[in-house]
């Protein structure tokens, strides 16, 4: 039976859970509006932080949230090499080509992570993990609504740099028009290896507030890189708001396919959700329309 | 280009055959194959099987190996299929034709062994399942398919004579039932069977709710079945998604008495990923294929934990378990003759002090089916999975379920 | 014209056909297995491809496609004991309407094309869940299917006879593909992918294209989908639907070469035996699992790295495609002044072009505003106006680009108001593009033809296409790539393949940017002498002094209205214009300079 308390519940944790993948699409959506590459090794990068927080948790003890500072760098690092030694060399190759590539990282790290961690999920053990927040019998996890808040806080100083300062405006520039960019004094090249580099480094965020509650296994990647997909194309291409919200808005879709669906059929719900999208908004939600 | 296609089939032969030269040439070990997905989303289950037939082998070629057969040392060749039903087909006939395997085991999820069973079936080659537990197979009148491993319907068996039985000792009204589970075959066909039983048994089924396995976030499945007010859950899923699930759980404050079933409720790691207070709160049991503190698994346990670090899974105890029923019908039958095999295998009596297994023995019914295939339910109480039923192999008593 | 090799069909179906009898005789049935998998790959890419490669339009949900061959004829013999070979063409037909309901959209709407990919994998996405939850397909657990040995049934006891079913599909695919290719059909889809504005404009229907192009793949794909069905004799949702069977399919395609005819055979035979020997050789120990994978990937990389058109597409010209054929070297001549007689011309004199209250708005963005105007036959007629004028976007209305958000546009008696690009090329209205935009891939020579094929829907072309590049002095430079063009003749390309489509009207956009002041009068020259042969003109330009010099009448649009018309006297003294052009864009290049030098 449905009732409104459960709705609620619904709402609450399918908005919370919705931050964390508006975060993991924002940050594809920053590379691919600026590089119109298509990552399909995005959600493999977002396992590898992912375990890289399990190890600094086993080794060192280090909590998740201090993972995502620890990791910030490595990732950035990690970026910045996949896009100068692999994505650069295909960048004017087609966009084909370039999934192509990102699918073959994409099968390397998900085998580096069956080798070295195996099959067996992993997590970390977190004191706070279980708490939760009670209002009016709606049950809020406390580990999603930091994951909510660190996502929020995230994009926000995102869109600050984006808007506010000389490097945003170059990133801009280059998304817009690379070759206008150019003319401009732009180093277009630079900016894009930044920004792809930036793209990846965002998911270290994405990874520790995952481990606070979540697990990771070798196969992880791939359905975190189709959702960022599906939400970077509903919210629009390249449109980080778009991106935003469209997470938010297939968290609530997927809770409440929970709570309305009792069968297999379940999870096809956000993907009606995205062709109906389509179907009345081509551009994606906050698209301003798209000749690719 | 295109003429290059024969040199790609004379590379793939090359390196076919390079391994099995190499042995041919040494003390002539007999190999027998299993086929198990070691890559891809079921990896888990072919990674522990890899370990523990890698422990299986060591055990039985140390004592001598097949006696039958002049002491000649087994060795059981793991084989990739990476869960998917067309890879389990090939190899299959791979096995059959090229290798000339005198018998396949099967450490499979469903859809592979179904895929691969029609197969054994074509080339008249013994095929003994030891992991799936999809029971349809046994209905399609095969001849060369045997099945060592408990069925769904063992499994709903079990479930409702355990639930009973509890019932009984806590007197009063029969208590209220929620079904949850993942839908896969796995958990699904176990649900529905064990929904029809408990349901013409009496109990009330008051919420029925399944979740895709690779839902992140269960919080609104469990709090369905959380407004139901369900005494007892009985719930069938794998590893990560009983996680998640108890997480939520812990989270409503939900707390029934778990009856599991699957892999997920029985993982030895679940403690480590859920914490194990909350485990013996919700008296989390499982119907299970493997008891880890039972005396007989012992010779298993013991030595597995200490080669790898960690206790054994359910998972773990299937390859195990493979290799010394491969054992048994190479001694029984004393040549590699196929027809000879099946013979051996429908002769087959493996007493239950004999196996690692709940099992009371290992015996084949026409149909294939093991007859002596029976569950366990191991519970956790205080940090450690204890069994309990049924009795007869019990460790510790099943705890109440009333007045907690 | 261009098009796949047939000598190269012929070679692929002779090495797949002694591959498909002699690894069974001399390695058997395993090798045997492993081929079947590596043709059916091949097979499944090859109409991938069609799709992918010759139309240009990428699918991610081709697996959606195969489930349902699958699926379909492993029901109808399982329900009602059809045989799998009519199953398979019922799977087909049924995958060729999904196909055509999941393009709808996209390409009905002009979506980009990862809105279409992504489109068809969602579509894809919920096949696979939804199969899941319907009982009589199996659910979850798939359908079984009986294994015999009844050949009508599709159940070989010799195993052979699969191998030979999936060869004998993959050389009928190839055999299709060269035939297609080498089509008029294949000729358009090749222009689609190599630019889809410019195919419109030449008179070729895009949505339907497309559409064809999609249903045509999807029942190919159906077919393998079927055949994999039956030989694996099991199925369930995910080995019918799931994702890694579309990203097979693009992987292998995209390694051997897209686009290719050998492409997608070549990438299958390389990866799929490669994946096969790393997963039976690289098994190893406990804890040694991923290193197959590993390796795959890193395959995967080093070729994406080494030769990123892929295998076949990085190797000389000869093996991409056919070399393009060169016409004889003494056809036609130039057949001095007199253009082809294209146009009757019966509406000489009177109005050929009326537009009324034309209006377009892109979201809170009005780029033209109520503009009327009409154009006589026989005219030459000049639209200016600064930069964001709305000159293009009217351009685009009229040449059915864009639809407008209100007004009419009649055309020679006919209302064309909202017509689709190709309608209004076929009705006798062909455009240029500001932005020059011909098919990279095609010669010259192929551009003109194939724009005075697609327009009249006739073959013979030879005439006037020889005669256009004679005029425009692209004859000699006709076997030449359109990518490999000047500026110029670019430009007059643009002009010829805009002729070639025998319009009565013909709409050029800026014709003249980037040329010197003599390629200029070149042009205009000939421009001047269009209204003699029948061909009315409007022409939007930057370069002011070549309008005021061609044109009869004039009209000058300033922030999406029109501000004036007439002669080009009456509009450079208006004071209207002179404001539009100094007192907005004083700074820049001056056209009010121009304007003053015209009176």
């Amino acid at each position: 039976m449905i009732t409104g308390a459960l709705l609620v519940q619904a709402l609450i944790s399918g908005l919370l859970m919705g931050g964390i993948y508006a975060l993991v699409a924002l940050a594809l959506a920053l590379s691919f509006g600026v590089l119109r590459v298509l990552n399909f090794a995005h959600g493999d990068l977002l396992m590898m932080a992912m375990y890289g927080a399990v190890v600094l948790h086993r080794w060192l003890g280090l909590h998740p949230y201090w993972a995502i500072v620890v990791l910030a760098l490595p990732m950035l690092a990690l970026g910045w090499l996949m896009f100068v030694g692999l994505i650069r060399p295909v960048q004017h190759a087609g966009v084909l080509v370039q999934a192509q590539m990102t699918l073959g990282v994409s099968f390397v790290l998900q085998s580096a992570a069956l080798m070295i961690f195996g099959a067996d999920l992993l997590n970390v053990r977190t004191e706070m993990e279980m708490a939760v927040l009670r209002i009016e019998g709606v049950v809020v996890s406390v580990p999603l609504a930091i994951g909510f808040a660190v996502s929020l806080l995230i994009s926000g100083a995102l869109s600050w740099v984006l808007l506010g300062t000389d490097a945003g405006r170059r990133v801009r520039a280059t998304a817009q028009d690379p070759d206008m960019a150019r003319l401009c004094g732009v180093d277009v090249e630079r900016t894009q290896r930044w920004v792809f580099a930036l793209s990846v480094a965002l998911l270290a965020g994405v990874a520790g507030c995952l481990m606070t509650f979540s697990h990771v296994v070798p196969t992880a990647g791939l359905q975190y890189s189709v959702l960022a997909l599906l939400v970077v194309m509903l919210g629009g291409l390249g449109d980080l708001k778009g991106a935003f919200i469209g997470g938010l808005l297939i968290g609530i879709a997927e809770a409440l396919a929970g709570v309305f669906l009792n069968s297999a059929v379940g999870p096809a719900v956000i993907y009606v959700l995205f062709g109906l999208t389509l179907l009345f908004r081509p551009q994606g939600l906050f698209g301003r329309g798209m000749e690719a | 280009m295109e003429s290059n296609r024969p040199w790609f089939g004379r590379l793939i032969a090359a390196l076919c055959s390079v391994p099995l030269l190499a042995l041919a040439q040494s003390r002539e070990p007999i190999t027998i194959p299993i086929i198990t997905p070691l890559s891809g989303a079921g990896a888990v289950l072919g990674q522990d099987i890899q370990k523990g037939v890698a422990l299986g082998v060591e055990h039985i070629n140390a004592a001598g190996g097949i006696k039958s057969m002049g002491g000649r040392p087994l060795r059981i060749e793991v084989v990739d299929t990476q869960g998917k039903p067309e890879i389990a087909r090939v190899e299959m006939e791979r096995l059959a034709v090229r290798n000339n395997a005198p018998m396949v085991l099967g450490g499979e999820i469903s859809a592979g062994t179904g895929a691969a069973a029609q197969f054994a079936e074509t080339y008249g080659l013994p095929f003994v399942n030891s992991a799936a537990a999809n029971s349809d197979l046994l209905h399609r009148g095969y001849k060369w398919y045997f099945t060592e491993q408990i069925t769904n319907e063992d499994e709903a068996a079990t479930w409702l004579a355990l639930l009973k039985h509890l019932a009984e000792k806590a007197g009063g009204p029969p208590p209220t039932v929620a079904f949850l589970y993942e839908d896969s075959p796995r958990g699904s066909v176990s649900a529905k069977l064990a929904k029809k039983l408990v349901e013409s048994a009496g109990f009330k089924v008051v919420a029925d709710v399944s979740y895709n396995r690779a839902e992140r976030n269960l919080l609104t499945h469990v709090a369905k079945v959380q407004q139901a007010k369900p005494e007892v859950v009985m719930w069938a899923g794998y590893t990560e998604d009983v996680a998640a699930g108890l997480k939520a759980m812990q989270q409503l404050n939900f707390t029934p008495y778990i009856l599991g079933a699957g892999g997920g409720p029985g993982d030895p790691r679940m403690p480590e990923l859920v914490g194990a207070a909350f485990i013996d709160k919700v008296h989390l049991s499982t119907v299970d294929y493997f008891a880890a503190d039972s005396e007989r698994a012992k010779r298993f346990v013991v030595p597995y934990t200490k080669q790898y670090g960690q206790v054994p899974s359910s998972y773990a105890s299937i390859g195990y378990r493979a290799a010394f029923l491969a054992k048994a019908v190479l001694e029984k039958s004393g040549k590699l003759d196929r027809a000879a095999i099946r013979s051996a295998l429908q002769g087959l009596n493996i007493p239950g002090s004999e196996l690692i297994s709940p099992f009371k023995s290992v015996q084949f019914a026409p149909d294939g089916h093991n007859l002596g295939a029976q569950n366990a339910v191991t519970q956790w109480q205080d940090g450690r999975k204890s069994t309990v039923w049924p009795p007869e192999i019990a460790v510790k008593p099943p705890a109440p379920l009333r007045g907690r | 014209m261009q098009g796949y090799s047939a000598a190269q069909a012929w070679i692929a179906a002779a090495a797949v056909w002694l591959a498909a009898i002699l690894v069974p005789e001399l390695w058997g049935m395993h090798p045997g297995n492993i081929l079947i998998l590596t043709l059916l790959w091949a097979y499944l890419c090859v109409a991938w491809n069609l799709m992918g490669g010759l139309l240009g339009q990428i699918s991610f949900g081709h697996a959606a496609f195969f489930g349902i061959g699958a699926y379909a004829s492993s029901f109808l013999m399982i329900r009602l004991g059809l045989s799998p070979w009519l199953g398979m063409l019922a799977g087909g037909a049924l995958a060729a309407v999904a196909a055509m309901l999941v393009g709808y959209i996209p390409f009905r709407w002009r979506l980009s094309h990862l809105v279409f990919a992504l489109f068809t994998m969602a579509f894809d996405f919920v096949l696979l869940y939804l199969v899941g939850g319907l009982p009589f397909l199996g659910d979850v657990n798939g359908l079984y299917l009986p294994v015999g040995t009844d050949p009508w049934m599709l159940q070989f006891a010799d195993r052979r006879f699969y191998l030979y079913t999936i060869a004998g599909l993959l050389t009928l695919a190839l055999g299709l593909s060269v035939w297609l290719s080498r089509s008029t059909i294949g000729q358009y889809w090749r222009a689609v992918r190599e630019n889809e504005q410019t195919a419109a404009a030449v008179g070729i229907d895009l949505f339907r294209m497309k559409q064809a192009g999609l249903a045509l793949s999807a029942f190919m794909t159906a077919l393998g989908g079927s055949f994999f069905a039956h030989y694996v004799a099991f199925i369930d949702p995910h080995s019918a639907f799931g994702m890694d069977i579309a990203i097979k399919l693009i992987l292998f395609t995209v390694v051997g070469g897209i686009g290719t005819l050998l492409g997608p055979v070549v990438g299958a035979a390389l990866l799929v035996p490669l994946g096969e020997i790393l997963r039976t050789e690289l098994t190893g120990g406990p804890g040694f699992a991923g290193v197959s994978g590993l390796v795959y990937g890193v395959v995967l990389i080093l070729v994406i790295l080494m030769a990123p058109q892929g295998l076949v597409g990085s190797l000389p010209g000869r093996w991409r495609r056919t070399p393009a054929s060169v016409s004889d070297e003494d056809a036609t001549p130039p057949a001095g002044v007199s253009f082809v007689p294209v146009i009757d011309t019966r509406a000489a004199g009177g109005t050929l072009l009326e537009v009324e209250g034309l209006s377009k708005r892109f979201g809170g963005l009005q780029a033209v505003r109520d503009v009327s105007f009409s154009v006589s036959a026989g005219e030459i007629f000049g639209i200016i106006g600064p930069n964001g004028a709305g000159k293009t976007t009217l351009f685009s209305m009229l040449s059915g680009f864009q639809a407008p958000t209100q007004g009419h546009i009649h055309f020679a008696g006919r209302s064309i108001t909202g017509w689709d690009a190709h309608q209004v090329c076929r009705a006798g209205i062909a455009r240029t593009f500001q932005i020059t935009q011909p098919f990279p891939g095609f010669t010259v020579e192929e551009t003109v033809t194939l724009a005075a094929r697609a327009a009249s829907g006739t073959d013979d072309a030879h005439d006037i296409v020889s005669r256009l590049l004679h005029e425009t002095g692209l004859w000699s430079r006709r076997t030449v790539h359109c990518a490999q063009l000047t500026l110029a003749e670019q430009r007059r390309l643009e002009i010829a393949r805009a002729l070639a489509t025998r319009p009565r009207l013909l709409l050029l956009d800026e014709v003249m940017a980037g040329l010197t002041p003599s390629e200029m009068q070149g042009v205009a020259d000939y421009i001047a002498r269009l209204p003699e042969r029948g061909v009315t003109v409007v022409m939007t330009e930057h370069v002011v002094r070549v309008v005021m010099n061609l044109c009869g009448r004039v009209m000058v649009m300033d922030a999406g209205e029109r501000i004036a018309l007439g002669t080009p006297d009456e509009v450079s003294r208006d004071p209207k214009v002179i404001e539009a052009y100094l007192g907005k864009r004083s700074a820049v290049s001056p056209p009010a300079a121009d304007l003053a030098a015209n009176t």
